[in-house]
């Protein structure tokens, strides 16, 4: 057995003393501790102060509002809802104008300049959907080029911000009959007809951008998109059919014909962006192979 | 562009030839059963006919890009070349195609002749219009292409 040097034992009988004391001190705190407890109210521990019903609701709601600011002040859903606060103040003023002409267009009007005041992109936003889909689609048969990703993305922005606008033209119908209500409602039905039409087509180009080697197939047709684009398309035409004159059936016969032939385009489109998408990839692949083989053999 | 231009030229051939004649009934439906017969009918389109023409174009697409992916040279391919002319040429005819038949229609049905002679009348005017407007785009592009290639012999002369 290997010997306890002495220097060792000195050691540890010191550090045994310190030991000791330390412990004294620590009975010591504890005591002015329990001391001090008893002298606090309810045994030193404190409860959280009872609010009243009232300010409890009041701060539930601020709350609410604090939520509301942060999901508005999101900059990917800003357009949707400025379209939508549009489209709800149109709404008013027509309401209004059932019960006071003068007041109906004022509010009208005041909303229309405030909009535009607080949000001038939507002036980009709907002359990208009528100068740019509507003229588009006109001239050249076809929504959106499959060659500028980015021009799709802005231009699905612009097509949610109408489609957030006039989609409360749909509801108007429920409105007593006037002027400002009848004439909002027509422009609302067509323009959410093609804006639906166009929704789904830039949604699916979109997708078809993120993913150019995804498999489209017959499933693509169920995606909400489709079902979107589909309600929106029926509620449109639904919401046009009570206003059609006597006699005049025909030419909405023709014009829901015009509708089909759009809607059915537009879904046939489909799997060729996707087709498009993929053979631009593989095409812009096969001219870097080259390019490159061109490099390697210069150098 | 170019592959855009391939796919309108694809896309154009493949909505004149089937989707107008899924549309064609509409003429028949809309004299037999009225305004709410068409809306029926637009109805059972729009829901049943997305799924045929979804299938359908799924299949044409998997020919689409067999023929694109088999070109390896696309520079200088001719048969690029051409379909590049037909989609840029072909929309700017087949977008005013569908005014020009409800036009006509609307103008026939008011010709004092019985129902059956207007649906011919109809269905003739159609396809005569379906061979007009494909003359006319083929017309166009081989024009096109003659002057693209006697520029190109001018230049290499």
């Amino acid at each position: 057995m290997e010997r306890v040097r002495p220097n060792f034992v000195l050691f540890l009988y010191s550090d045994c003393s310190a030991v000791v004391l330390l412990a004294e001190d620590l009975d010591r705190l504890e005591e002015i501790l329990r001391e001090k407890i008893e002298q606090e109210k309810d045994g030193g521990i404190s409860f959280p102060k009872r609010v009243g019903v009232l300010v409890y609701i009041l701060r539930k709601v601020r709350w609410f509002f604090e939520d509301m600011r942060t999901f508005i002040e999101r900059k990917d859903i800003a357009h949707i809802i400025h379209g939508s606060s549009l489209g709800i103040s149109i709404l008013i003023a027509t309401f209004a104008y059932s019960i006071n002409m003068v007041l109906g267009l004022a509010f009208l009007l005041f909303s229309l300049i405030y909009h535009v005041v607080s949000y001038p992109e939507s002036v980009v936003h709907l002359f990208n959907f009528y100068g740019y889909i509507i003229l588009s689609f006109a001239n050249r048969g076809s929504l959106v080029s499959i060659a500028e990703p980015e021009r799709t993305m802005r231009i699905l922005r612009s097509v949610e911000y109408v489609l957030s606008v006039f989609v409360f033209g749909l509801i108007i119908i429920l409105v007593s009959p006037n002027v400002l209500a009848l004439i909002f409602e027509i422009v609302s039905a067509i323009t959410t007809s093609f804006a639906a039409v166009s929704y789904y087509y830039l949604s699916m180009a979109k997708s078809c951008w993120d993913n150019p080697l995804r498999k489209i197939s017959e499933k693509d047709v169920f995606s909400w998109e489709f079902l979107v684009f589909l309600g929106l398309f029926a509620g449109s035409l639904a919401n046009l059919y009570p206003l059609v004159p006597q006699g005049f059936a025909s030419v909405f016969g023709w014009f829901i014909v015009f509708l089909s032939y759009l809607f059915l385009s537009a879904v046939m489109a489909v799997p060729s962006l996707q087709a498009a998408v993929y053979i631009t990839t593989r095409w812009r692949g096969l001219a870097a192979r080259k390019m490159f083989s061109e490099l390697e053999k210069i150098l | 562009m170019v592959v855009e231009n391939i796919r309108r030229a694809w896309l154009t051939n493949i909505v004149n030839t089937y989707v107008l004649v899924m549309l064609l009934p509409f003429y028949v439906v809309a004299k037999s059963y009225g305004l709410v017969g068409t809306m029926l009918y637009a109805a059972l389109l729009v829901l049943l006919g997305s799924f045929v023409v979804f299938r359908l174009a799924l299949r044409f697409t998997r020919r689409m890009l067999r023929d694109l992916t088999g070109i390896s040279n696309f520079e200088g391919s001719i048969q690029v070349l051409f379909m590049v002319l037909y989609g840029d040429c072909a929309v700017r005819w087949t977008t005013i195609y569908v005014p020009i038949l409800i036009f006509v229609s609307l103008t026939i049905d008011l010709l004092p002749i019985s129902l059956l002679a207007k649906i011919f009348l109809v269905f003739l005017i159609f396809f005569v219009l379906i061979f007009v407007f494909t003359y006319k785009n083929m017309r166009r592009v081989v024009v096109n292409l003659d002057n693209l290639l006697m520029l190109v012999e001018k230049n290499e002369s």
